[in-house]
This record gives structure tokens, sequence and C-alpha cells, in this order.
């Protein structure tokens, strides 16, 4: 007893400290202040470090299979396996379109998944798609608890998982359990039901995901920073079903056109380089001097 | 000498936009009373067909492909505006040798990300389903039709400026470029210790590593 109590106490101190390690310290300086805020991340060293973890393996063992899945299965059976997968997943979906009071596409659930399951070969081929234009949509615990109100808190790099916040977290064990499919292969098995579909789902979706991703690794400087904007500014579009927010700021023209940090400069310079007009000569890149690949109007 | 030289051309540019806008005014009552959306629409189908055109030119090689493309960018593309944009509150901060330097960088790692990108598009068809406007701009919702892929969704934020329509921002399947590149940013600044000039030094690295990729280093 004695023992036990200085274990749990032993693990919680290190609980803390691996907490405390992992937290940022807000700054002080009002503008990265607000940039603090807005990557909503109080969590970054500690994220940032699994999130390393996560790439290696990624590199290591999943972008390789995801791609040797690719090159290796003919795409009309790739396709059916997503099609399958898909399938299994709309007692789940239907649930959670009812959850979030959308009867319609409870509707168009229902409907896909008692067409593909018949017609559809158990659900290899979207005949409901194909025939009828029923779309497939996805939805998970994590979209209810958000239209439900819950907001994301933070941000949270899961080992393995990836991206996620607590919300979304809370919603992948939710699921596990109201999971329709996953109750039957628990009650009637085969016992590698669920770990075959765990494993086809990680393989599909990684392999559909090589290009992107590498080409966001590949444009990007701080490839984490961007794919947590990313993960956020996706969830919100599937919360709100591909209808835009429309609370979201974007770049905008200014004012005039011209730089207003080259005032005073001669005129041609004030012409920005970008908008130069159609007629003016082709630039060129390969003959450039080291520091600049266009010429442009100095 | 300078001062009154500048000064000289400035005047003659003044004349010359209020002759400009004379002449201008009395025709734009007339016929081209097109809605602005339907503007912005001809303007992004009409980029997307000379972009294909410009694609289907085999012959080209690969300096002279991002020629190409440089070209259509600048066109299509308000860089400075979304490069200011994606700096995010940094920029005002900024001196205005910064601004320059990091304008220049950001233009050209735009410009090579995108020409480099350019075979990817190959086959790629654009079709514009929807038009909405936010403000002074328009959302043109179009989807893209990709050979043996997924078609995406993408978003087209339009402007018109002084110098005609502009893409500002793409929104693909819901994530906005500029965005996810100005959180991307400020990340490499706040990890240079607020430093502008830590951003600046990662662009021109990025802009190194791209020309490299493009072979364009001799």
């Amino acid at each position: 007893m004695k023992f036990s109590m200085k274990r749990s106490l032993r693990t919680a101190a290190l609980a803390a400290m691996v907490l405390t390690a992992g937290c940022a310290t807000p700054p002080t300086d009002p503008d990265a202040r607000a940039a603090y805020d807005e990557a909503n991340d109080p969590l970054e060293p500690m994220n940032r470090y699994f999130f390393e973890v996560n790439y290696a393996m990624d590199q290591l063992f999943f972008r390789p299979i995801a791609g040797m899945y690719r090159t290796g299965v003919p795409e009309p059976v790739r396709d059916a396996i997503r099609n399958m997968l898909r399938n299994l997943r709309a007692p789940l979906i239907f649930i959670h379109d009812l959850a979030q009071g959308e009867p319609h596409r409870a509707g168009v659930t229902l409907q896909r998944f008692a067409l593909n399951s018949t017609i559809g070969l158990g659900g290899l081929i979207d005949v409901a798609d194909e025939l009828l234009g029923l779309q497939y949509h996805d939805e998970d615990a994590g979209q209810t608890l958000a239209v439900w109100g819950a907001g994301e808190s933070f941000y949270l790099m899961l080992p393995f998982y990836g991206p996620s916040n607590p919300r979304d977290a809370g919603g992948i064990i939710i699921d596990s359990f109201i999971d329709p499919v996953s109750i039957l292969f628990r009650i009637y098995g085969p016992s590698y039901g669920p770990m075959a579909r765990s494993v086809l789902t990680a393989l599909d979706a990684r392999s559909r995901a090589i290009d992107a991703l590498d080409e966001v690794e590949r444009t990007s400087i701080d490839f984490y920073a961007t794919l947590r904007s990313l993960y956020r500014q996706r969830r919100i579009d599937e919360i709100n079903n591909g209808q835009p927010s429309g609370n979201q700021n974007a770049p905008t023209i200014m004012s005039d056109g011209s730089s207003p940090f080259l005032e005073g400069a001669p005129s041609q310079a004030r012409v920005p380089s970008a908008v130069t007009p159609v007629a003016a000569p082709m630039p060129t890149v390969r003959l450039a001097p080291k520091d600049q690949i266009s010429q442009r109007p100095q | 000498m300078l001062l009154t030289r500048r000064m000289a051309g400035r005047a003659l540019i003044a004349t010359a936009a209020a002759a400009s806008m004379l002449l201008a005014l009395p025709g734009s009552i007339g016929p081209a009373m097109a809605a602005p959306a339907d503007e912005a629409k001809a303007f992004l189908q009409e980029l997307a067909d000379r972009t294909i055109a410009t694609l289907n030119q085999k012959e080209l090689s690969q300096p002279q492909r991002i020629d190409a493309f440089r070209s259509l960018f600048s066109q299509g593309f308000d860089v400075r505006s979304i490069g200011q944009f994606v700096a995010g509150r940094s920029w005002t901060k900024a001196s205005e040798p910064q601004k320059v330097a990091y304008l220049q960088a950001f233009e050209d790692v735009t410009i090579l990300t995108w020409a480099l990108r350019f075979d990817q598009y190959a086959g790629e068809k654009l079709t514009i389903d929807r038009t909405r406007e936010d403000g002074k701009a328009i959302l043109l919702e179009s989807q893209i039709v990709r050979p043996g892929k997924d078609s995406i969704r993408v978003d087209w934020r339009v402007e018109k400026g002084p110098n005609g329509w502009k893409i500002l921002d793409i929104v693909a399947s819901g994530t906005s470029l500029a965005i996810a590149q100005r959180a991307d940013y400020t990340a490499v600044i706040q990890q240079n210790n607020g430093e502008f000039d830590g951003l600046i030094r990662a662009l021109r690295d990025k802009r190194q590593k791209l020309r490299q990729q493009a072979k364009l280093e001799n």
C-alpha cells in the first residue's frame, strides 16, 4: 500500500514535470502575445517534440509503405477498398448526421448505405454516387461536439495520430465506443476485424495524402506551424460541412496599388513588379545575378 | 535637381491620369456595365485558359516554362498585397529596407514554388460553379477536376484594384493558403526571437533551395 502510494506520487510528479516542460511561457510583448494567442498552442514544446517523433516514424515506415501501396495496388482496387471502408463508416456517420440535426444529410447517408451494401456489392462500388449523385460525406464525434458548442480548447499533437485537440481526441474515443460496426465486430468477430479496418483506413488516408503533404513540407518554412493552421482550418470546414463561415480575415488589395513604403522613390519603382503590364518583356531567370531571379525595374 | 525631376515626373503622371480618366468616363457608362462577379469570372477563366495553353506548349524548356509562368502569375496575382498580409503583425514594425527585402524574397519564393508545380497542372480542368461577394472581394467557387485523382473544391478570392482583377487567396477545401502561410511566417519570426530578419533569412534560404530544384543555378 505504502509502496503503491509512493509510486503513484512519483508518477504524478513526473506527469507534472512533463507538462511544465511542455508548456510554453506566454510572451509579454503585445504583438508576440497576440501571435501566441492566435496559435492557441500552449503545449507547443511538447507538441513539437511529438511532431518530430511522428515525422520520423512517418518517413521511416508509414510514408514508404503507403507509397508501395499506391504503386503496387491498382487504382480501381484502392478505390474499391476506400468505398468499402467508407461504407463501414456509414452507420456512425448516420448517427452523427442526426445528432447534428441534419436530417437531409442523414437521409443521404442512409440511402448510400442501403444501395452500396446491396447493389454496390457490400460497399465495394459506390453506386449511390455514380448512379444517383449521392455524394459521400464524413462526420465524427469531434464534429458533433463542435456543433453542440464545444471549442477546440487548444492544439494537441497526438503521438501516432497527428494533429488534434482535446475535443477531437475525445471524439476519437467516443467513436470507438459508439460505432455500430465496431460493436458488431466485437460481438461477432472476426477478432482481427477492427485491426484490419484501422490499418486499411490509415493506409488509404496516408497514400492519398502523399502528394499534398510532400507539397506542404516543400513549400513551407515551419512545417509544424503550417500543418497546425491547415488542420485547424480543415476542421472548421468539416464542422461547417463545407459552408463558408465568413469570419476569417483575408488579404486585400492595398488601397492604391502602390507600395506605401517606397514613398519618395522614383515613380518607376513604385509600380509593383508583380503587376507589371502584360506587354512587359519576359524576365529572364537563368542569367540573372545571384541575388535576383528576375530583371525588374530598379 | 533630382527633386525637381521627380516632381515633374509626378506632375506628368497626374496629368496623364486625369486625361485618361476624362476620356474613360463617358465610355464606362455605356455598354461596359458587366456585373463585377461576371467580370471576375471572366478574368479567372481567361487566366486558366492561358495557363492551359502554356502547359500544352511541350517544346518549352524548364527556364522558359518558369518565365512563362512568372508572367502569368504576375498578371493573375497581387503578390505584394498577399506578401503584406502573410507577414502578419510584424509588418507594421518592420523597417522600410526590411519590407523591401522581404517582399523581394517572398515574390521570388512564391513564383518559383508555383512554377515548379507547373507540371502537376497538366490535364486539370477548372469549372467555376458559383460566385459570392465578401466585402470588396469576390469569391469564385470552383471545382478542379484532376485526371486520376479526386476533384478538389477551390475558392478564388479576387479583387479589382488599380491594375485590374487580381487573385489574393486560394482556398482549397476550406483551407486558405494565405492564412496557413501567415501562420507559417509568424512561427518563423517567433522562433527567431521576434526578429523580422529571421523570416527574411529563411525566405532567402528557401529561394536558394528552390532555385537548385529548378536547376537555375549555374
